[in-house]
């Protein structure tokens, strides 16, 4: 452990004595999209660099450039490992953690059908022996030995030495984790690229990781940390680094870099909207607050969409844990949280594309169980993140496809000329491939084609992703005319000022539990800072008229 | 002179028929991603079903219609067998190879239970029928190959721009999550790209009874080069599976006209490998899909 | 390859007994096998004396099981599938059919393993970059052209007719396919030891995490298309030593033992055995091989049963023979436990 000797916001470019991962000037692009952008990084020994940033900021990207699994456009990367200084700007994934660079991703990515120690002595570094022990010469069984007692040392050390043989498919998500630590503790690796490795875990089990991840910094591993868990950031990092479109927007101290009214800004999402009633002057914001947005009639009639006891699956592990709610004809409903939180899980459960329990009723219908086909038919609509559609399809087409896959209760013409009347420049660029719109355009086209579908209820997830600030409020106007129209919409959004804007009502997720639920005028700053930070007490629901989120703890089956 | 046009004019027609055999395999691939290594034996399937039943007394038109059906009915069962797996998981490359080649050992014996070893030959709606060329005559037949595969080409793509069922199989091939998303009934779409396949395939079997007879075994060799010809447009592209297949053909006719018949058999899987070497892409399709990233 | 999710779909899927194996696994299996396949090979010969027929079968049962060995490691331990791997084959057993009379058997085996090395590392190093199916059909278009060329160069393999007139191998004092089948068991041991060997040595693991996560195995620094090389040539070697098995029990060489048959069989060995478990060589050879031998009263159908067999393997029950054993066992368990009750 030595002392950083450039002061603790030191210049990213300046390779110290004790610098053990040094990125310069790198940047990819995938298509037209700037993933990383130019970014500068460096992690010293015995140092835990946070990295945070948005959805989309380019965090992973940035780890797998420096990992090696993405190959970079341009910019070096450089290993200092004892005297050796590697440069491995064009070295492959293989060859990066050969110069101690380990990698660990967001779900652990174990062998399932090899033993828990066997995974681990995959860790060890390569020899040149290998191949003759592969053909069982002399000497293999010593080798073979060595391997194993590194290999129980290093389970020892996370906890797990009482299981060894057990197959590592059948352990917990958190053991599997613990597993991998250990295998990187065999590797002796010198720098830690770790991907959200909270992610998923229990109590006990993040304490583990934790202490873990401080005794490796005792040792003199650099850490790379990704994490969307602020409290843990906190508790870790030395130094933050905030990633926001492909380049670093700050840099420095945990503390004061957190506290940056642009960092919150950008992690919290903007909570200040500019639409209409909202001027250029700062202190607007909390007046905005103060006031509620702007009157609505009170929703009538029967219910189109009850979602109660929500729990959404991936694989076998629940994500998203009783969330329930309900809406009405014109109701809007914003599911904020933090990243990881399981919005769009649960979005995706109550399109049908995820496996889910409880009941979700449209209109009357019970879709529990239901194909996603039979619920689009039945009136619900979804609008994916991704929303380019499916690759090679015309707008027209794409358009065609969303009324056929809806009830088809409106004629195709008719749907046509609703949906012009909305988005008139859409029709005029039938014939043209999805790929070839703007991102504004492209947003358009997907809202557009919920609508093809003439649905009663439209899921939209992550709507402004992508998008320039300028279009927000556009994107806004088109949720608050489709409510108007009467359709129901729930919105997955980090853009605080978007659900502001468009929604009746909020619901908080946090870690695959509802912490929040009420309605706008009670979505205040200190809620906001509340459900994303998690810097108070998870208060319940304040709407008695929908059900308060279960509290009780549930360990993943 | 006389004679290089002569082998053109042959090279063409043969190639029509592996162009026929492609485009099966590259409906099937575009549709649902499997790649078919049983596509030589739904022809040859086609094929002997048409002889038989003209044989029988039918003509050749209803032995054609005969054929289609038992390649629709078979692409059919598969697509049903085959949606089943892929419901819950992603079908490993080993688990489609050996599948289909399961298929393709089925369907090779129960073609030599129900037809005999035999090679059979259908006899052509247009025999006795030649084109002069030079002092050399193309029996009609040939011309008849290439007719029908331009046509077979161009009602697909009609099939797929213009018809709804079409579009969702565009929306499909696209991307089957990105299909799942948008509401496409994705199982229903890969049973119906398995019949299409099917019938594709029935329309070159009946075709290539009259040009090279048919035995049970022939289906092996005819998908080979039906997977040169769609590899090397591609796999993914209808034209280039179009362009490969004549590729193949040419070179094969050529070959056997002015070098060996141990040349002319070698032509189809050097040429493939080749490609694969050179231009893993195929002809027409990008390089990076067919490498590991 | 898109999203870098990794699906184990295979015999993974197999329930496997909660908590039931948490000592740490036994290294020394890796003689136990070997010692089991010499152990029923000489009860078969003492014990059992099975008449020609049945022992010609027990004989090429072993030389596919052979053979099918390194297609297990290939297949199974680095996921990559050939279909061409009759080329190997061709390559022992033509080598075997030339050389093991005038240079002796050593020089024969060598020289055929040494051939199908040399076409294995030159093969992958050329194709082996490519995707899966793209890498499967260009072995397909391999072995296609092998065959042309065994049935063609004429003066290397003497065309259609083959070579014939092979000798005969003598160990242990025996005879006749006696001798073969003791030859062969004796062999079936060896590669079965190495396979082992392999597979707990850091290479075999190597290629395990490099057909399960390819990223992974690359942060783990792994070079996976060298492990794909390796398992290839691994492949090529069994198979050369069971090509020339295989020759010397039909008696000489002929293109019809190389064609894309003899591949695809050796293909569907390890895969209805399990890929990837140390057994399913054998398994799968008894399976592939003798079944249809003992299928006859099915006459005309058996390999139409036989087709239809590895199509229900190959998409209802991926993890093949090892996957029924396993289930089959655990539900006896809890057959059992329940009647304990």
């Amino acid at each position: 452990m030595s002392a950083p000797t450039t002061g603790p916001t030191g210049g990213p470019t300046a390779i110290t004595a004790t610098s053990v991962l040094t990125g310069t000037g790198l940047h990819v692009s995938f298509g037209a999209l700037r993933a990383v952008d130019g970014v500068d990084i460096e992690v010293r020994s015995g140092e835990c660099v946070g990295l945070i940033g948005a959805n989309g900021a380019g965090k992973t990207t940035l780890l797998n450039l420096l990992s090696g699994a993405v190959s970079a456009d341009g910019g070096q990367v450089t290993v200092t490992r004892g005297e050796h200084v590697h440069r491995l700007s064009r070295a492959g994934a293989p060859q990066r953690a050969r110069a101690g660079v380990a990698r660990m991703f967001q779900t652990a990515r174990l062998v399932p059908d090899l033993s828990v120690v066997e995974n681990v002595e995959l860790g060890l570094p390569r020899r040149g022996t290998d191949l003759l022990e592969a053909i069982g010469l002399p000497g293999a069984a010593r080798a073979a030995r060595r391997r194993r007692a590194a290999a129980l040392d290093a389970l020892a050390r996370v906890d797990l030495v009482h299981r060894p043989g057990t197959r590592a498919g059948s352990l917990s998500v958190g053991q599997q984790r613990l597993v991998e630590l250990a295998r990187v503790l065999v590797s002796g690796a010198g720098i830690l690229l770790l991907d959200e490795p909270f992610a998923g875990l229990s109590g006990t089990a993040r304490r583990t990781v934790a202490d873990l991840i401080g005794s490796l910094r005792r040792d003199g591993v650099g850490i790379l940390l990704v994490e969307h868990d602020l409290t843990r950031v906190r508790e870790l990092a030395d130094r933050l680094v905030v990633l926001d479109a492909g380049s670093v927007l700050a840099e420095g101290p945990v503390t004061e870099t957190l506290d940056d009214p642009a960092v919150v800004a950008r992690y919290i999402g903007d909570l200040e909207l500019e639409i209409d009633l909202v001027p250029d002057d700062p202190h607007a914001l909390d007046e905005q607050f103060a006031a509620g947005p702007a009157p609505r009639p009170e929703p009538v009639g029967p219910p189109v969409l009850t979602v109660r006891d929500l729990r959404v699956f991936h694989g076998s592990v629940p994500v998203v844990h009783e969330t329930s709610f309900t809406l009405t004809p014109g109701d809007g409903i914003g599911l904020v949280g933090p990243n990881g939180a399981g919005k769009s899980t649960a979005l995706r459960g109550i399109a049908g594309l995820l496996r889910s329990t409880g009941e979700i009723t449209v209109s009357g219908t019970d879709l529990a169980g239901r194909a996603t086909p039979d619920r689009y038919a039945a009136g619900l609509a979804f609008v994916p993140q991704v929303h380019g559609g499916p690759a090679g399809l015309t707008v027209g087409d794409q358009l065609r496809l969303a009324w056929l896959s809806g009830g088809r209760r409106v004629g195709y013409r008719e749907t046509l000329e609703q949906v012009d009347e909305v988005f008139p420049e859409l029709l005029g660029r039938r014939r043209d491939q999805a790929a070839s719109l703007s991102g504004g355009q492209r947003q358009m086209l997907a809202i557009g084609r919920a609508l093809m579908a003439s649905p009663t209820v439209v899921l939209l997830d992550e709507p402004t992703a992508g998008l320039a600030p300028a279009l927000v409020p556009t994107v806004a106007d088109t949720l608050t005319r489709m409510r108007d129209r009467g359709v129901a919409i729930v919105v997955v959004e980090h853009n605080l000022g978007l659900v502001r804007a468009a929604c009746s009502h909020v619901v908080g997720l946090r870690a695959g539990r509802q912490v929040w639920s009420g309605p706008i005028a009670d979505f205040d700053t200190a809620t906001a800072h509340d459900i994303f930070l998690g810097t108070g007490t998870d208060q319940p629901g304040h709407d008695p008229a929908r059900p308060a989120p279960s509290e009780e703890e549930r360990s993943p089956r | 002179m006389g004679q290089l046009t002569y082998f053109l004019a042959i090279g063409l027609g043969i190639g029509a028929v592996y162009a026929l055999a492609a485009l099966g395999i590259v409906t099937l691939y575009t549709g649902s991603g499997l790649a078919n290594f049983a596509q030589g034996d739904l022809l040859v399937l086609a094929g002997l079903v048409a002889v038989t039943v003209a044989g029988a007394g039918y003509g050749w038109f209803l032995g054609l219609l005969a054929g289609l059906l038992a390649t629709a009915v078979a692409g059919l069962v598969l697509g049903l067998l085959f949606v089943r797996p892929m419901r819950d998981r992603r079908l490993d490359v080993d688990v489609v190879v050996i599948g289909t080649l399961g298929v393709a050992i089925t369907l090779t014996q129960l073609s030599g239970v129900w037809f005999g070893r035999q090679p059979q030959r259908l006899s052509s709606p247009l025999a006795g029928v030649s084109i002069p060329v030079g002092d050399l005559r193309v029996p009609a037949h040939y011309l008849l190959l290439v007719v029908v595969a331009v046509l077979v080409f161009l009602a697909l793509r009609w099939f797929g721009r213009r018809t709804d069922v079409g579009l969702q199989l565009r929306a499909v091939a696209g991307g089957i999550q990105a299909a799942r998303d948008a509401g496409v009934r994705v199982g229903r779409m890969l049973v119906i790209a398995w019949v299409i396949t099917g019938v594709v395939g029935g329309i070159a079997g009946v075709l290539v009874a009259s040009v090279v007879p048919l035995a049970p075994e022939s289906g092996l060799p005819l998908g080979v080069n039906g997977f040169a010809a769609a590899i090397i447009g591609g796999l993914a592209s209808p034209g280039g599976a179009v362009v490969g297949g004549l590729v193949v053909g040419l070179s094969e006719s050529l070959a056997g006209g002015y070098l060996n018949d141990a040349v002319r058999q070698s032509i189809a899987p050097l040429v493939l490998l080749i490609v694969l070497v050179v231009r893993p892409g195929g002809l027409l399709g990008r390089t990076a899909t067919a490498r590991v990233a | 390859m898109t999203a870098p999710t990794p699906v184990p779909t295979t015999a993974a899927t197999a329930a496997a007994p909660r908590g039931a194996t948490d000592g740490v696994p036994a290294r020394h299996w890796r003689w136990t096998q070997p010692a089991v396949i010499l152990l029923v090979g000489a009860l078969v010969l003492l014990v059992l004396r099975p008449g020609p027929f049945d022992l010609r079968v027990f004989t090429l049962v072993a030389a596919y099981a052979v053979a099918a060995v390194g297609f297990n490691v290939l297949v199974g331990f680095s996921g990559v599938v050939s279909v061409g791997n009759a080329l190997f084959l061709a390559a022992g057993g033509y080598a075997w059919a030339r050389l093991a009379v005038p240079q002796g058997p050593v020089v024969a085996l060598l020289s055929g393993i040494a051939v199908a090395v040399v076409l294995a590392v030159l093969a992958g190093m050329l194709l082996l970059r490519l995707r899966a199916y793209y890498f499967a059909v260009g072995t397909l278009a391999l072995g296609t052209l092998g065959t042309i060329v065994a049935r063609n160069w004429t003066g290397l393999t003497n065309g259609d007719a083959g070579i014939t007139g092979v000798g005969f191998l003598q160990v242990f004092g025996l005879t006749g396919v006696t001798s073969i089948f003791a030859a062969a068991i004796v062999i079936l041991a060896l590669v079965c030891l190495l396979q082992e060997t392999l597979r707990t040595s850091p290479i075999g693991l190597s290629m395990l995490v490099g057909r399960y996560d390819p990223p992974m195995a690359g942060a783990l620094g792994v070079r996976v298309p060298a492990m794909r090389i390796v398992a290839f040539a691994f492949s090529a070697v069994t198979a050369a030593l069971g090509g020339a098995l295989i020759v010397q029990l039909a008696g000489g060489a002929f293109p019809d033992q190389f064609t894309t048959t003899a591949s695809i069989n050796l293909l569907i060995i390890p895969i209805i055995g399990g890929r990837g478990w140390r057994w399913a060589p054998l398994v799968g050879a008894l399976i592939v091989i003798a079944l249809p031998e003992y299928l006859r009263f099915l006459d005309d159908y058996r390999l139409v049963v036989y087709g239809a067999l590895v199509t229900a393997v190959a998409l209802f029950l991926p993890g093949g023979a090892q996957q029924a054993f396993r289930q089959s066992w655990s539900w006896l368990r809890s057959r059992a436990r329940q009647v304990r009750r």
